[in-house]
């Protein structure tokens, strides 16, 4: 059986659209619309998590996270810029290389690694994020096993992918790919998404505590993405460890 | 402990707006430079007031000024006259009907300018020529003239229109072929809590109060006018006064120095681009008249503070575009609306028109009335809010 995590072809597929990560109105720009609701729902919750008042400067300093498939920094920045000591992984060597160039140019210090999850030896993380990135690999539990291996305890674990369902072919592969070409037709296969019963199983059986699961729908009038208790289709959860 | 790097702005020009700028920053979590090109006039003593409504003072105060620290002077009443009366005989009264809020504060610019620099202690200031400014995408790079270079998360032009940056730019713009002069009038001494307003053929006379015995007079005229020929003459200039503030003043002299400033309209149609915001009179230059050109800098200042500590707070960079747009949004719309108002107001006094002359009467009757004066008080102190 196949014990690596990323799937090549899936690989390829990211560094190809790799060197366009960071112009807001390029190839991304759908991500760049959806990063601010994940990133202000990370912050708030990570730090009622941690009880870490936000009016404080660098209120995220005493704190080290690891950001799974962090593409071209696009999460790993804002956490930098609050003082938390970021590490970012991806399997792509092109994304690793672009979110280098612009964490540098910008003035910040991120340790990026062009590493899977199971090749991070002896070090352990108080936060640690895998967006968007589940369902892109092979072996769901093994890469699920592997991350929460990295958590330190008392520590807090996201994943955020996008539930499997009628709707959800039609929103996030018709939708999403075909009809509004917000990704590249192939982007997603609806066969990796993940239902949110399955997630919290499957990470329950890392000694895992699920705190909670939010949906993040798309207001086509407002053209605007926003938190809700509608996990139908994109959704991220949230695990301890203790 | 890894090093902690703070986001860094550059705020364009070292006047009273670049100053107030990079005080307001002060308390947030970012470096400031404030940069200046010229040199400023060495111990330039000015008679410029400005009027601080009392919202705008709410703000300096929130933003660490003390208010007894720059000598504000509170207004109680403003008396609009339609031309020149002889009895002195008031059109409108303006005051407020909560007697304990004041409708404005008048306030000697250079003694404002002066404390809130000894609040900047921290912010470094670079006096030093632009050479140009590069950065697409990335953090904005200043080059100065001897080469050296300074990169920031985002630019505040508050001046230097020499720049590619801001020459660019679309504006609207028109000349009002007037010219202000301010100078101060020495007086008996009496109660001098109210401004007024005289609404004069070649455009508007305001007294407004800066002390018992002192008040700074603002004369709008039109260009080579018979009016500009009485303000640039000194006893003509001091003999009119002394016959138009009959009733209320007893004018004992007034400075010899005039400062000068050419009247013009200009609103930039769009206030923001990448890491880049222009504030201050570049974006909206309006007429004297209302005395509101820096309420609204005053209010520009407070709202992009407000977005930025919140934007902090949750990691953005600060000069992301997305947050730039906010605060144009939340801006522009109401300061258009705000100097076109004022605008408007402008050319309503200027003319001589008979009909337009019964207009203004009758909407000065208008505004006498307690509501719609709270109204018109309430636009004043706040400016327009959606």
């Amino acid at each position: 059986m196949n014990k690596k995590t990323a799937n090549e072809q899936e690989v390829k597929k990211f560094s190809d659209m790799a060197s366009e990560w960071w112009d807001p109105n390029g190839k991304f720009s759908p991500l760049h619309k959806f990063n601010p609701v994940r990133q202000e729902y990370l912050i708030d919750r990570i730090s009622s998590h941690f009880s870490l008042n936000l009016d404080k400067n660098f209120s995220f300093s005493n704190l080290t996270l690891l950001d799974i498939g962090c593409g071209g920094g696009l999460l790993c920045e804002p956490f930098a810029r609050l003082g938390a000591q970021v590490t970012g992984i991806d399997a792509s060597k092109n994304n690793i290389e672009v979110a280098k160039v612009h964490a540098q140019k910008t003035n910040l210090q991120i340790q990026y690694l062009n590493k899977l999850p199971e090749e991070i030896k002896n070090k352990k993380f108080d936060v640690i994020l895998c967006m968007e990135v589940i369902e892109h690999v092979d072996n769901v539990n093994f890469f699920i096993e592997s991350c929460s291996k990295l958590l330190n305890k008392n520590g807090i674990i996201f994943f955020a992918t996008i539930n499997r369902n009628p709707k959800s072919y039609l929103f996030a592969i018709v939708g999403a790919e075909y009809v509004l070409r917000w990704l590249p037709i192939g982007t997603h296969d609806w066969k990796k998404f993940v239902k949110p019963q399955e997630m919290i199983n499957y990470v329950s059986t890392q000694q895992l505590i699920h705190q909670e699961t939010k949906g993040v729908t798309f207001n086509p009038i407002l053209n605007k993405w926003s938190l809700s208790n509608d996990a139908s289709v994109n959704y991220m959860t949230c695990f301890t460890k203790s | 402990m890894k090093n902690l790097i703070k986001q860094k702005v550059a705020v364009l020009g070292s006047g009273l707006t670049g100053k107030a700028i990079a005080m307001a920053l002060l308390d947030l979590n970012i470096d400031v430079d404030l940069i200046e090109q010229t040199s400023p006039p060495k111990n330039f003593k000015s008679n410029v007031t400005l009027s601080i409504s009392d919202a705008s003072l709410k703000i300096l105060q929130s933003l660490g000024m003390k208010k007894n620290k720059f000598n504000s002077w509170p207004l109680q009443k403003i008396i609009l006259f339609d031309g020149l009366t002889k009895e002195a005989k008031p059109d409108t009264e303006f005051y407020n009907i909560d007697n304990k809020k004041f409708l404005s504060h008048i306030v000697k610019r250079n003694v404002l300018e002066k404390e809130i620099s000894n609040k900047l202690k921290k912010v470094k200031f670079i006096k030093k020529k632009i050479l140009s400014i590069e950065g697409k995408g990335f953090l904005k790079k200043i080059i100065f003239q001897n080469k050296k270079t300074s990169e920031y998360n985002l630019i505040i032009a508050t001046q230097f229109s020499n720049l590619k940056l801001l020459s660019n730019e679309k504006k609207l713009n028109w000349d009002y072929s007037e010219t202000a002069y301010t100078f101060v009038i020495h007086h008996k001494k009496l109660t001098n809590n109210c401004a007024r307003q005289f609404f004069l053929k070649d455009g508007p006379l305001a007294f407004l109060p800066i002390s018992n015995t002192h008040t700074s007079i603002v004369w709008s005229v039109k260009n080579k006018s018979d009016a500009e020929k009485i303000v640039l003459n000194y006893e003509a200039r001091l003999n009119f006064l002394k016959m138009i503030s009959v009733g209320f003043y007893e004018v004992i002299g007034c400075t010899n120095k005039l400062e000068k400033f050419d009247l013009t309209f200009a609103f930039l149609r769009r206030t923001v681009l990448s890491r880049v915001i222009f504030m201050g009179d570049i974006t909206h230059k309006i007429h004297p008249i209302a005395g509101q050109g820096w309420n609204m800098t005053l209010r520009d200042i407070n709202i992009l503070v407000s977005i930025l500590k919140e934007k902090l707070n949750k990691g953005y960079d600060i000069g992301d575009l997305g947050i730039l747009k906010e605060y144009e949004k939340k801006t522009k719309a109401s300061n258009l609306l705000f100097a076109m108002s004022i605008d408007l107001i402008r050319k309503a006094f200027r003319s001589q028109s008979p009909a337009i002359s019964k207009l203004r009467k009758k909407s000065f009757s208008i505004a006498s009335q307690p509501t719609v004066m709270n109204k018109i008080i309430d636009l004043a102190d706040k400016g327009l809010r959606f």
